[in-house]
Parts: C-alpha cells; sequence; structure tokens
C-alpha cells in the first residue's frame, strides 16, 4: 500500500466533501468496512491519498436493520442474523449470509457489497490492463474465463459479484443516497448499461454514499448459490426469486440470475411463464425456470453455466414457494 | 468512489486548511520515522472534537489488545495484523494469505471474529481487540485450548490461533453448537494439515457437549451402530 | 471435561504405544505460544524479497533502480538477470528497513517487460496431444489376445502445496554466528546450505525450527527467498527477514507436477487383464526432471506392460518439487479408475475384481474391513441411479516402501527424574516431537509427564529431513536405542546400590520392581545422580535386527454424493485404513491418516493451478481462487491404524494421501455411470460426462451382486 491520510469524518457531509477529488487531496475515497478498498491497494490496483473512515459517523439509521430499510453501514452478519427481515424479506439475509467468510461478513457493509469491484481475475491482477481498466480488449475471451458470463451484456466479460443487488433487485430496491443531487436511485440504474459504460462501478459521483436500501416486503423469497465449494466461495450461479402467493398460485414472480451477466440480470421471460402457475406444479415451474437462459451467449468455457442457471433459477423458486429456508444444492 | 488508479508522484504538497479541518499533511519524501514533534496522538484525534486527518506519516496510535493499551509510532497504511505482529509483537495471529481468504489472522473486534489483515489497525483503535493470546495461556489455559489439545486439533499449529478465536466467538454467542454450527462458523478458517474432525469435537466437547464419534449426520459408527 | 477421549475411536484402541497420549506441543499451539520463523520479527530487521517477473516469459527491457533506491526504507538493489522463464522467475532481490518500504521499492522499479510467447502446459506439446504409439510387440501381443481392449486418458492438474506459513527464513546475528530461524524440512538441510550466502562456515550457522507451519516436500531446500536472505545478511552485518508472500508461494516454490496418462488395455471378460500400455506425460514447469507418476504401482496384475514411457514436458510455469507421495496420488487415480472401469465393462464388482488382481494378503484382509465400515452392500451397480442426487462407492489403495535414514537421539537424565529427550530433526506437524517422546517414556517405562522433547534446533544430535516418510521409522529405533542405554545406567545404578541383579529389575509406570516388589520409585533413584546424565542412541540408517523391515499398506473407501443437476460432488465418508507397524501415538497417527484424506479429497475436487493461455500468468496465486478444501467440505473420516504382525515403526506420512482421489473418483463413476477422467472432478467435467453416454458394459452378463462377488 502506497502511504495515504486517514481521516473519520462524524458526519456524511463531512465525508463527501472531503470525497471530491479537487479537494485537498488528488485521491480521496470513501471506506466502510474496507474488505474490497484493501484488497484493490494491496493489488497495486489503487493508490488512494486519504482514506475517509465512514465507521465512526454516530448516525444510528447508517446501521439499522428494519423490515423494509436497512442501512448502508450495516455490516452483512447484522443482516444475515435479523429476525426482522427473516420475516420480511429472507432473500436477504440468505444472501447476506452466503457470502464470503463469517469473518468477512462482520466488517462488509451492504453498500461496500453493493459497490464492490469484480472478482475478475484479468481485473483484479495488476499486471494486465484489461477493457475495463485501459486496455483495448476484454482478456477473459481469449484466456481463461471459466467463472465468466453467459449473458454478453457488453464488451467486458465481468459477471457482477454482489450477492445482494440482485435480491434488492427482484425486491424493487432503490438506494438512498446522500452527497450529490439527487436522493433515490433504484437498484436498477444504480450500474450503468454494461454496453455504454462498462468501467464504471456505479453511476455515483465520487462524493455520494449510499446511507441506506429500501425495498418492498416478500415473505416468499430466496436465494440459492451453487458453490463448488460449500466453504468460502463465490457461486458459479445464483439464482433469486420472491414470490406473491394466494394459496398455492404464484400470481406474480421476480426472478434474477447472479454470476451470469455484468448486471444483475432479471429474467422478466421467467417472470412471465410463472405468473398463475401452481407451486406444485413441477413441470410447468421447470418449464418456465428453462427461459432463464433466453438469450444466453456463453463463452466456451461457460456452457456449464447455462446448466446451471435453471437449476438454480428453480429451486429458489421452489424455495420461496416453500417456505423453507434457502440453502444450496437442496433437493429439486 | 475514485476510478483513477494512477500511482501516487510522492510530491511535497501545500495545503489549504479548512476552517473545518485540520490539516497535518507532510510529503512523504521524508524520513519514514516520525519523531516525537512530528507524530500526532491519532486516538486523541479520532475522538476529540472536528474530524482530524492522520498522517500519511507515522503517528503515534493506541490499540486496546487483550486488556492491555499498546502505544506504537506507524503510518496509517498498517494493516490491525502488521501493527500486532510487527508493532506489538503479539504474534498469535498468522500472517498466511494477507487477503482475508483464510482466516489465519482471525482476532475478535468488540468480539466478533474479523479478519485482521484486512482491516486498519486506525479502524481499530478504541475498539477491543482480543487475540488468541487473550483467549488463555500456557499457564492458563481456556477450556476450548485444551479440548483443541486434548483432541489433537492441530498439526502444524499454523492455523490455530485462527481457529481458536473463531471458535471462542461462536461459544459465546452459541453455548451449545451442533454440528453444522460449528462447520459453518469455522468456515472462513483453512487447515491445509486437515484437522477439522477433530477441531469439530474439540469445540462441542468445550462447550460440555459428546464429542460425535464421527463428525457427521450420516453413517455408521465404527461399532457399528446406527450414528 | 466428563468425556474421555480415549473412548474416541475404539476401533484404534490400544493400537499404539501410546493410546492417550496428548501432542505435547498441542497447547502451545493452541494458545499462541508456538513461535514460527515467519514469527521471528524484529524492529530493526532488514526486510528482503525477490524481483520477479510477471509473466510467463519475458524479456526485461528497463527498471528503476534509483527510483527504487530513492523510495523511503531501502537499502539495496540487487539485479542479477534479464529474463523471466516463468511467472514468479526472480532476477534479483530488494532489501528494506521495513514492510511498506519493501513494498513500495518494488513498485518504484517500475519494471518494463516485453512479453514473449510460451507455453503454458502438456497439451502445448503435439506429442502428448496426439495419439498413443503402438505398444511394444510383447504387450500388443497380450492386447491383441485379449477378449477385449479400449483406450483411455486421464488427466491430473499442477497442485500447490500451499502451506499456511510460507516459506523464509530470518537470520539474526550472535556474536559471530547467525542464528537461522527457517521454515524447513530439515534443520541440517538448512545448516548446510545458508554458509555459502551467508559467507559463514557451519560451526557459526544455528539452525532453529522448533515450529515449522507445512511444509509438504517443498521445504527441502532454503530456495531463493533463503539464499537472497542469506546474501542480504551476509552484506548488511543485521538481522534480515525474508520471507516468501501468498502469491510468491504459489509461484515459485514447487508443486506437484501434471500429468497426462495414456493407456491401451487388453482385458478378459471375467475381468483378468491381459497387457497394457501406458504412456505418460509430466508437466514439469521450466524443470527437465521431476513429472514421473507411479503407474501401473505393481498392487495390481496387469500382465504383460509396457509401462516406462515417460517424458516430462516443459513449459512455462514454476518446477515442480516432491509433494506428499509424489508420482503417487495421480498414479494412483489412474489405475484404480481404469480398474474401475474395466470391471464396470465385465459387469463385476470392482471390489471382486481387486480382490482378484491383488496379490496382497494384508490388503485383502483390509478390503473386508473398509467394504464392512462404508457399507459397500448398499453400492448400487454403476449407473443404475436416476434422480437428483445419487450415491456413490470407490475404493483406493496405497503402499509404500522402507526408506530409513539415519539418525541420533540424545536422551537426559536429570536428577530430579526428568528426562530430557534431544533430537535435531524437526516437527512439521506430524507430531514427530511427541512421537519421540511417547516413544522413550514407554521404552523406559515412566510417565510421559517426565519427559520434554527439544527439538528443531541444529546444536541437537542430528536427524532426517522430514521427507519420504523416513523420518519416525528412523527416530524411532534411535530413540529406543537411547532410551534403552538411560534405563540402563539408572538400573545399573539401583542394582549396585542394593545388591541386584540388574537383569532382574523393570521399570513399570515410574516404578523400579524387581519381580512383584517395588524396590525404588525412578525419582529416587535418580536423584542419586551427583549430576546429569546424557546417553546418544544411534540409528545407522539399515534395518536392523530387531527392527521389522517392510512396507506399509492401506485401502480407503470413500462414499459421495453428486447432484447431478449441477455436477457437484460432496464427499460424504472416507473409510482410510492404513498400516505403519508399530503406531507411535495414537492421536497423531490418526491424524496424519486423516489430514492426508483432506489433502486427497481436496485434490480430488478443488484443486488445480490457472495459467492464463495467453500470457502464462498465473491466474490463481492465492488462497480464494486456488480453492483448498475448508470445514464445509470434510467427509466423516474413520482412520483406521491396522495392526498385525508387523514389527517396526514404518512409514506413514505419506501412503494415507496416495487412495483418497481415486476412491472418489470411483464413487463418482459409480454414482453417475460415467468416468470423470480428469481431476479435479469440477461440476462442468461431471456435467460434461453426464451428457456423455452410459459407460459402455461389453459383457453382457447380469451384474453379480457383492455378495457373489465375495464367494468367487
Amino acid at each position: 500500500m502506497n502511504p495515504f491520510a486517514y481521516t473519520s469524518p462524524k458526519n456524511t457531509s463531512d465525508a463527501s466533501a472531503l470525497a471530491e477529488p479537487d479537494g485537498n487531496f488528488a485521491l480521496p475515497v470513501l471506506k466502510s468496512g474496507g474488505m474490497d478498498l484493501l484488497d484493490r491497494m494491496k493489488e497495486g490496483l489503487e493508490h488512494p491519498d486519504l482514506i475517509i473512515d465512514l465507521t465512526r459517523i454516530d448516525d444510528p439509521t447508517l446501521d439499522a436493520v428494519k423490515p423494509d430499510r436497512i442501512g448502508g453501514r450495516a455490516t452483512l452478519a447484522m443482516v444475515a442474523e435479523s429476525e426482522a427481515l427473516r420475516k420480511s424479506a429472507p432473500i436477504l439475509g440468505a444472501a447476506a449470509g452466503s457470502a464470503a467468510t463469517p469473518q468477512i461478513r462482520n466488517v462488509a457493509t451492504v453498500a461496500g457489497n453493493l459497490l464492490q469491484e469484480t472478482r475478475c481475475w484479468y481485473w483484479r491482477m495488476s499486471q494486465f490492463n484489461c477493457l475495463r481498466k485501459t486496455g483495448d480488449d476484454c482478456l477473459a475471451r481469449e484466456g481463461d474465463h471459466r467463472f465468466h458470463v453467459i449473458f454478453q451484456n457488453g464488451p467486458c466479460l465481468m459477471v457482477h459479484p454482489s450477492n445482494l443487488a440482485p435480491a434488492l433487485l427482484v425486491l424493487d430496491g432503490e438506494v438512498e443516497v446522500v452527497g450529490g443531487d439527487r436522493s433515490r436511485i433504484s437498484i436498477r440504474d444504480l450500474y450503468p448499461d454494461p454496453a455504454v459504460d462498462w468501467q464504471s462501478t456505479s453511476v455515483l459521483s465520487p462524493s455520494e454514499i449510499i446511507t441506506g436500501v429500501r425495498f418492498r416486503s416478500s415473505p416468499n423469497s430466496a436465494f440459492i448459490a451453487l458453490k463448488q465449494k460449500q466453504s468460502f466461495d463465490w457461486p458459479m450461479v445464483s439464482g433469486y426469486a420472491a414470490l406473491e402467493l394466494d394459496g398455492d398460485v404464484i400470481t406474480s414472480a421476480r426472478t434474477c440470475a447472479g454470476a451470469v451477466a455484468p448486471r444483475p440480470h432479471p429474467l422478466p421471460q421467467v417472470d412471465a411463464a410463472l405468473a398463475g402457475v401452481s407451486i406444485d406444479d413441477d413441470r410447468r415451474i421447470r418449464a418456465a425456470c428453462e427461459l432463464a437462459i433466453d438469450g444466453a451467449d456463453p463463452l466456451r468455457g461457460t456452457v456449464y453455466k447455462t446448466t446451471l442457471l435453471p437449476v438454480a433459477i428453480r429451486r429458489a423458486v421452489n424455495a420461496a414457494a416453500s417456505l423453507s429456508s434457502p440453502d444450496q444444492g437442496g433437493d429439486a | 468512489m475514485t476510478k483513477d488508479s494512477s500511482p501516487h508522484s510522492g510530491s511535497p504538497r501545500k495545503q489549504d486548511v479548512s476552517r473545518r479541518l485540520f490539516l497535518q499533511t507532510i510529503g512523504i519524501s521524508a524520513a519514514t520515522v516520525a519523531t516525537e514533534g512530528q507524530a500526532a496522538n491519532a486516538n486523541a484525534a479520532l475522538n476529540a472534537g472536528g474530524p482530524a486527518i492522520i498522517g500519511p506519516l507515522p503517528a503515534r496510535t493506541s490499540l486496546k489488545v487483550n486488556g492491555q493499551k499498546l502505544d506504537y509510532i506507524a503510518e496509517p497504511a498498517t494493516t490491525l495484523l502488521e501493527a500486532l505482529r510487527e508493532q506489538c509483537n503479539i504474534t498469535g495471529p498468522k500472517e498466511v494469505c494477507d487477503r482475508a481468504a483464510c482466516g489465519g489472522c482471525t482476532v475478535l473486534v468488540d468480539d466478533r471474529p474479523v479478519t485482521s489483515c484486512m482491516m486498519l489497525a486506525l479502524d481499530a483503535t478504541g475498539r477491543k481487540i482480543t487475540t488468541v493470546e487473550g483467549i488463555g495461556t500456557i499457564d492458563d489455559p481456556d477450556p476450548l485450548q485444551i479440548a483443541m489439545a486434548e483432541f489433537d486439533a492441530m498439526q502444524c499449529g499454523f492455523c490455530t490461533p485462527g481457529v481458536v478465536t473463531s471458535a471462542k466467538a461462536l461459544l459465546a454467542t452459541n453455548p451449545q453448537p451442533n454440528l453444522d454450527e460449528i462447520r459453518a462458523a469455522l468456515s472462513g478458517n483453512l487447515c491445509r494439515c486437515g484437522t477439522y474432525p477433530n477441531i469439530f469435537n474439540a469445540v462441542l466437547v468445550a462447550s460440555g457437549q459428546a464429542p460425535v464419534v464421527e463428525p457427521t449426520d450420516r453413517g455408521r459408527s465404527v461399532s457399528g451402530e446406527q450414528a | 471435561m466428563t468425556h474421555q477421549p480415549r473412548d474416541l475411536r475404539a476401533i484404534n484402541a490400544g493400537q499404539s504405544v501410546a493410546d492417550h497420549a496428548t501432542r505435547l506441543d498441542g497447547l502451545a499451539k493452541a494458545t499462541g505460544a508456538a513461535r514460527f520463523g515467519r514469527d521471528q520479527i524484529k524492529k530493526d530487521m532488514l526486510w528482503v524479497r525477490l524481483i520477479r517477473c510477471p509473466w510467463g516469459r519475458a524479456k526485461l527491457d528497463s527498471l528503476d533502480r534509483d527510483a527504487a533506491l530513492a523510495t523511503p526504507g531501502v537499502v539495496e538493489v540487487v539485479v542479477s538477470g534479464d529474463d523471466g522463464d516463468y511467472h514468479g522467475d526472480s532476477i534479483g532481490y530488494l532489501v528494506a528497513r521495513n514492510r511498506r518500504g519493501l513494498e513500495r521499492g518494488l513498485r518504484a522499479l517500475n519494471a518494463k517487460w516485453t512479453r514473449l510467447d510460451c507455453q503454458t502446459g502438456i497439451l502445448d506439446d503435439e506429442q502428448a496431444r496426439g495419439p498413443m504409439d503402438a505398444p511394444s510387440e510383447a504387450a500388443a501381443k497380450a492386447i491383441d489376445a485379449a477378449d477385449f481392449s479400449f483406450e483411455a486418458r486421464y488427466s491430473t492438474p499442477v497442485q500447490t502445496h500451499s502451506s499456511l506459513e510460507t516459506h523464509g527464513l530470518m537470520i539474526e546475528p550472535d556474536g559471530e554466528n547467525s542464528i537461522v530461524h527457517a521454515s524447513t524440512q530439515g534443520t541440517f538441510v538448512v545448516a548446510d546450505q545458508i554458509g555459502r550466502f551467508l559467507g559463514k562456515r557451519r560451526s557459526k550457522i544455528v539452525v532453529d525450527c522448533e515450529y515449522v507451519g507445512g511444509g509438504f516436500g517443498s521445504k527441502f531446500q532454503i530456495g531463493k527467498e533463503g539464499a537472497a536472505g542469506g546474501l542480504a545478511a551476509k552484506s548488511s552485518g543485521e538481522a534480515v527477514y525474508s520471507f516468501c508472500d501468498r502469491e510468491e508461494e504459489h509461484l515459485d516454490t514447487g508443486n506437484r507436477p501434471s500429468l497426462l496418462c495414456k493407456v491401451n488395455v487388453g482385458h478378459d471378460a471375467d475381468g483378468t487383464i491381459r497387457g497394457a500400455r501406458f504412456e505418460t506425460f509430466g508437466g514439469t514447469g521450466v524443470s527437465r526432471r521431476g513429472g514421473g507418476a507411479r503407474v501401473p504401482s505393481g498392487r495390481f496384475e496387469f500382465g504383460t506392460l509396457d509401462a516406462r514411457n515417460h517424458r516430462d514436458v516443459q513449459f512455462n510455469a514454476g518446477g515442480p518439487r516432491a509433494m506428499r507421495a509424489p508420482g503417487c496420488p495421480q498414479g494412483a487415480f489412474v489405475e484404480e479408475l481404469l480398474i474401475d472401469e474395466i470391471a464396470h465393462r465385465c459387469g463385476l464388482d470392482p471390489l471382486g475384481l481387486r480382490r482378484r488382481l491383488d496379490d496382497s494378503d494384508r490388503r485383502q484382509r483390509m478390503y473386508a474391513v473398509a467394504a464392512d465400515l462404508i457399507g459397500w452392500e448398499n453400492r448400487a451397480d454403476t449407473g443404475s441411479q436416476s434422480g437428483t442426487m445419487r450415491t456413490g462407492y470407490g475404493i483406493g489403495t496405497c503402499d509404500w516402501g522402507k526408506g530409513r535414514a539415519p539418525a541420533k537421539i540424545e536422551v537426559v537424565v536429570h536428577p530430579d527424574g526428568h528426562l530430557e529427550v534431544r533430537t535435531g530433526t524437526q516437527d512439521i506437524g506430524t507430531g514427530q516431537r511427541t512421537a519421540m517422546g511417547a516413544l522413550v517414556a514407554a521404552r523406559i517405562g515412566v510417565p510421559l509427564a517426565n519427559i520434554s522433547v527439544a527439538i528443531g534446533d541444529s546444536r541437537l544430535p542430528a536427524g532426517p529431513a522430514s521427507g519420504g516418510s523416513v523420518c519416525t521409522p528412523s527416530t524411532a529405533p534411535a530413540a529406543m536405542a537411547a532410551a534403552d542405554l538411560a534405563r540402563e545406567r539408572i538400573l545399573e545404578g539401583v542394582a549396585e546400590r542394593d545388591k541386584l541383579d540388574a537383569t532382574k529389575l523393570t521399570i513399570d509406570d515410574g516404578v523400579i520392581m524387581e519381580g512383584g516388589r517395588k524396590v525404588v520409585r525412578w525419582e529416587d533413584a535418580c536423584r542419586r545422580l551427583s549430576e546429569p546424565v546424557s546417553v546418544t542412541g544411534e540409528f545407522d540408517g539399515r534395518a536392523s535386527a530387531y527392527w521389522g523391515e517392510g512396507s506399509s499398506e492401506g485401502v480407503q473407501a470413500a462414499r459421495v454424493e453428486v447432484d447431478c443437476e449441477t455436477g457437484q460432488v460432496f464427499v460424504r465418508e472416507v473409510i482410510a485404513i492404513q498400516s505403519c507397524g508399530l503406531p507411535l501415538v495414537r492421536k497423531t497417527a490418526e491424524s496424519q491418516i486423516m489430514g492426508g484424506v483432506i489433502q486427497g479429497t481436496s485434490y480430488a475436487l478443488f484443486e488445480e493451478q490457472v495459467l492464463d493461455p495467453t500470457t502464462g500468468a498465473v491466474l490463481n496465486a492465492n488462497l480464494e481462487s486456488y480453492k483448498i478444501l475448508g470445514s464445509e467440505d470434510c467427509p466423516k473420516i474413520i482412520p483406521v491404524l491396522w495392526r498385525d504382525d508387523q514389527t517396526g515403526v514404518r512409514a506413514l506420512g505419506e501412503p494415507p494421501v496416495v487412495p483418497t482421489a481415486a476412491a472418489i473418483a470411483n464413487a463418482v463413476f459409480n454414482a453417475i455411470g460415467r468416468p470423470v477422467r480428469d481431476l479435479p472432478l469440477r461440476p462442468d467435467r461431471v456435467l460434461a460426462a453426464l451428457a456423455e453416454p452410459m459407460a459402455e458394459r461389453v459383457v453382457a452378463v447380469a451384474p453379480r451382486t457383492t455378495e457373489q462377488e465375495n464367494r468367487a
């Protein structure tokens, strides 16, 4: 790590002011948990000269976990352990609780999870100058891309790393923002269109801070991660489902795919096919979830993910329908 | 978040002092070791009035570790693990991967396990830090540590401090964990020698429960009885 | 605590010299009191790191020595080359006063490289990719005469040792001497190798390695990081700390080489193997050797063999170093899966076929126990299951030779009755320390509580490095000899003083007895010593009269579940039967077996080094994408210490890692009906196999039940 100064502002306005790039420091950066920031600094990808620590801001709304709102500074552990969320939106606790390791979850925050950078190994290794940095080509295309996309929504083949973003997407989530001109951004709009802007992590300006996320309640919501290792591992593919039920009929469904596209990838065709379907109608549910790979354009090395995705979506739908606590690799 | 990742030029700059900020920035081409006069007391600055800016030069820092107040001087670009091992001579937590992937550096911060390699020391000031040394010593070991030894839950021993720390935190919040809960609590601690089943048994016994003869929820016991 | 640990694993009770002994340094490790080489951190020491090539092959265009030297803290920049042949190849080193200075100095070097074309694996080799050569005349004749024949191709990846304590050493001056705190598998290897870099004679060098955080075969040399440390210590005269970081550990400290094995085999309808040709290619990176695999192993009858066809393939990656049972886990994977494929083709139970092909009496008995413990009778016919979760069972085997090395052990008897066992050899987690203490205690007849063991110091008597599984088999006879000498000395003193016949005296649990009569307590007998008594036992490295010659053998059985919708493999249980002659300490012996099984499971499911095909950069030089088995992936493991009439302390460290991946691969085959012939058994590979037709059955018979096999 290169040298940097460190400050712990007392409120978010001071923090935002300090984060202005044309302020007193050339490269100020906001830090909540710092899990991803420190990784990038150690890899030599980023050399901030001022770290603006957000953990000492005395504002309980930043940490609060409520049935319809979570503070941006709430840790993944707090989200996973919340009884209130287990009832109102179990998909969130499941997604948070599946991420990383217990140690990381005790520090990593909701805002940090939404804004973390890709795990693509070409991006993470400083000797590679890939398309997403300042290079001309996506190095994964002709390289080893086994963990990369099946939806080529842009020239960069990274998959979005956040466990929480797709969960918030199916819950029509939005982030609360301070430090800029706007106060709310929907999750859908938080990440730029990868066909147009494949370099920016989000649409936020450097001084904007996510102070919270809001979402609708969905008691029948579930998350399934398909991982190679059951201990610390990133998902190969993950499935998200939030259902509205009337008896045992799905009146409306919202599904989303994780780890298959450069942004959280909603599946409207699956949603449409699930509407009106009984949760006991295995055949129709299976057929609906097969539509998850409509439009998929896998790479040579990610064809296997096209097999996995309908399974992940179907298991998430079944888990959501049965209200059982979502876990990976469960029975069909 | 800034996107620019150009390396720091390192040239000295004169800064404007704003009304609300007290700046203390000196070019990094100066000496690497701060003198008493140059170093500021990081903790006081953090807890007193307006936000102070510490560094980038080394500053006096204070950490509360295993009940003791430890003072040292180091630059903000210091992780908690580095501060413990290199400044405070506390070498229980190990440097293994330096990327939070293995748990070898696990310490408790306010009773929660964290990977100290991925936390800045300055993030931990004012908080309660517990390392394996604070859980028990050779002369006064914790029952968990005794159980770890009894059940041969270590081989080379390099992962052991991190494992003990994670397990201790588990038992503090869940005094009678079942096998699945133990596995989950330890999923951030890698052991290359391969001692997991013995670790599980040590944690079970330390919590006053019976060990699993062979730790899983299926299969037959060695004596032929159904598990 | 109310539970008695001795009740655990009743199957192993009474099978070792010290059934209840607890690892002597267990508490030191559990409390963080154990200090490793990596923990030797002094404020004023210098930090050393190598300057490394970031690409598979590249030429250095420039680097900015001045900028590096101008970086605060940097003391020295040594550049000795300008090309790199693999990611991690070093061209010099940097010395700095502190960690940040080191890092920033390396960055300030701003090394500019021109990347060159490179090779990244065995499959870059045309012959490896291509078809098999024809078998030898004899083998061809045998294969043609067989009822059936087929060809198959198997592969295993590069596996890194991934010790949690990285490679390196810390050197500090001590007057005229240098103390070297090393992370090593060979106290005396370091002592011998460091001198020429340090510029010091052997007599001025002390090596301390009391605690070592893993090695698994990679720490038999001081390496480039050790050499650089020595040079920096020499040029500065100061304390120096040179340890690899995790990335370097993956790049340049050796590995288990990859393997490609082509097989052409002829077999009869009853499973008899008439003949086979094996062609193997070892992926040895930039090294010219070290890629061999032990296949076939010799444990099974293969008829007319054409098997010594091996070539090492060079490419631009770090070269191999011995890794726990070099050549064996990969060889076993090929051989055992091949046997299961033949069994399936013939409609035979693979356990039954092994019984016919394996002439080891001991393994025959082990097969029966393994089958019983795993529940082999529950095994469904290969490929007969449908549904999402399918359960499979598989078998693997091992054997290990009788290597020995010279060793000396000193025992000091103190007047207070305390016994100090002193050995310069090292305990890298094997439990060597405890084994020596327990053996001396048992041999003399005193409780283990009377014993302390000093280990891992070059000032102590010389012993072997921890490799080849020869260490304990070599130190044990020396320890016994020393124990005998100590015992004799004390008994002679008692006999003389009390006018007794020394040959009639025994020591039982710390009490010296004549027949049934208590003569004197051990402590009281020792109190008569005017000063400590030191004796040294030696073993000359050859099997001696009272020490049984011979090998170790093992059989493992695995039960897995495969999720056939996702390709995920879950290893549920492994029975691991291992003979090792006379086990010394039950708990640590079980741990060695368990550790081998866990490493074998990890190798089967997760581990592989990944190189970028274009640039040769290693893409997963970290513990996140180089995946090692964690707590949630760990199977139930039953380690079985096999005792029969074998005498002598035999190999235990390596054999248990050999059969596991083979057993798991066989279990997956059983579950899904198609062999996955490539490690690791990744979900994408399992899914690809499931998309293929079921494995061929060439003999149109109804599959026999296990019972029918057992009777055959």
